[in-house]
């Protein structure tokens, strides 16, 4: 189970689009927890936000499912790509909504 | 490795260059403890050490040497070592420490024009190499001590290095590249037009022609620095390249593309900003 307070750190991250910040945060989802943990979690989060991020929310559930999906390959090397980009496009996908 | 290679490795006083801020070690294909070993050498040269292993690709981390700061490669791969347009390349980069493991040789030139200083873990030629580190650094360079250690038998480096050498003086590199015995220098170029992506350097892209099949490790080596240059710079430039990158890499390993067609849709991408 990954620590609450990580999960609401990243979504404020993503939620500023602020790609610097959460790229930083990627390394720890990456080498701490597992990563299809993180995306439920997230959807999670996302789920039970208010109703003023539903947009939000409608933003971040196919991209997660996207790359919650990749990561479930077998592609070893990607993993650094998969939680980067897929943070990269969260990030990228709000700063444009 | 002979544990009296390793003692003197260790005895001996250390190099002074303490201001270096990496070294890179290269190890491909070698066992296990290679690592161990490049580590207690960095602890000798008392620099902090990074290894590049593409082996797993556990770290892709050259970035230290494209940040213009002073680097020192160490080379332990004898098909990385005997690879002149590879060494070249890196030459651009910074200075080299060679350290050839047991059975690796070293190509006479490069060490003559281009090594700052050599270690070597075969058995009986530390001391011949510490006496022409020694030399060199003294600018007195012997032939004979680097034929003393070199076995430059390898008819097949000679010749490419001759063949490539005409091309040059011919002005046609092409024709040579496109040579498929020559598949390895040909691939290492690969790394050339990735150092000109990453410094904006839009030169590269009359180098387009000579990108090459297995690339994928170019790709991922590209998409590291990247990410190492956008946390330091937070220049968007360097997130779309990352973005790119993982576009080109998933395009390989799914195989929707050639590595050779999904590096040059890379580069293009990339030009056309």
């Amino acid at each position: 189970m990954i620590p609450s307070e990580f999960i609401d750190k990243v979504y404020e991250k993503i939620g500023k689009a602020n790609l610097s910040n959460v790229l930083k945060l990627s390394d720890d989802i990456r080498n701490e927890y597992d990563f299809g943990e993180f995306c439920r979690q997230i959807l999670e989060k996302c789920a039970k936000s208010t109703r003023n991020d539903i947009e939000k929310c409608a933003i971040i559930i196919p991209i997660i499912t996207e790359y919650g999906k990749m990561w479930s390959s077998e592609y070893r090397y990607q993993q650094q790509m998969i939680v980067d980009c897929c943070l990269m496009e969260l990030c990228n996908a709000l700063r444009n909504k | 490795m002979d544990s009296s290679v390793l003692k003197k490795i260790l005895t001996s006083p250390p190099l002074a260059h303490r201001e270096i801020p990496n070294v890179m070690i290269f190890i491909e294909n070698e066992p296990i403890n290679a690592k161990a070993y490049v580590n207690l050498i960095g602890k000798k040269l008392c620099l902090p050490v990074e290894i590049y292993d593409s082996a797993d690709n556990a770290i892709y981390d050259i970035e230290t040497g494209l940040c213009g700061s002073r680097l020192y490669y160490i080379l332990n791969d004898e098909k990385i070592i005997k690879n002149r347009a590879y060494l070249t390349a890196f030459v651009e980069l910074g200075e080299f420490f060679i350290v050839g493991f047991d059975g690796v040789k070293i190509p006479e030139n490069f060490i003559r024009d281009n090594a700052q200083f050599i270690y070597t873990f075969e058995k009986g030629s530390l001391d011949t190499l510490t006496n022409y580190v020694k030399k060199k650094i003294g600018n007195v360079v012997s032939d004979t001590a680097i034929h003393d250690f070199v076995e430059c038998s390898d008819y097949k480096l000679s010749q490419i290095n001759n063949e490539l050498d005409k091309a040059v003086t011919d002005g046609d590199i092409a024709s040579f590249f496109s040579q498929k015995k020559y598949t390895d220098i040909r691939t290492i170029d690969n790394m050339t037009v990735m150092q000109m992506i990453l410094n904006r350097d839009k030169r590269y892209l009359s180098y387009l022609p000579y990108l090459t099949a297995n690339a994928v490790g170019s790709v991922l080596a590209l998409y590291t620095m990247s990410r190492k240059r956008f946390l330091l710079s937070n220049d968007t430039y360097y997130s779309k390249l990352m973005n790119l990158c993982f576009k080109a890499h998933s395009s390989i390993i799914d195989g929707t593309m050639s590595s050779e067609n999904a590096i040059k849709r890379l580069a293009v991408d990339i030009a056309m900003g």
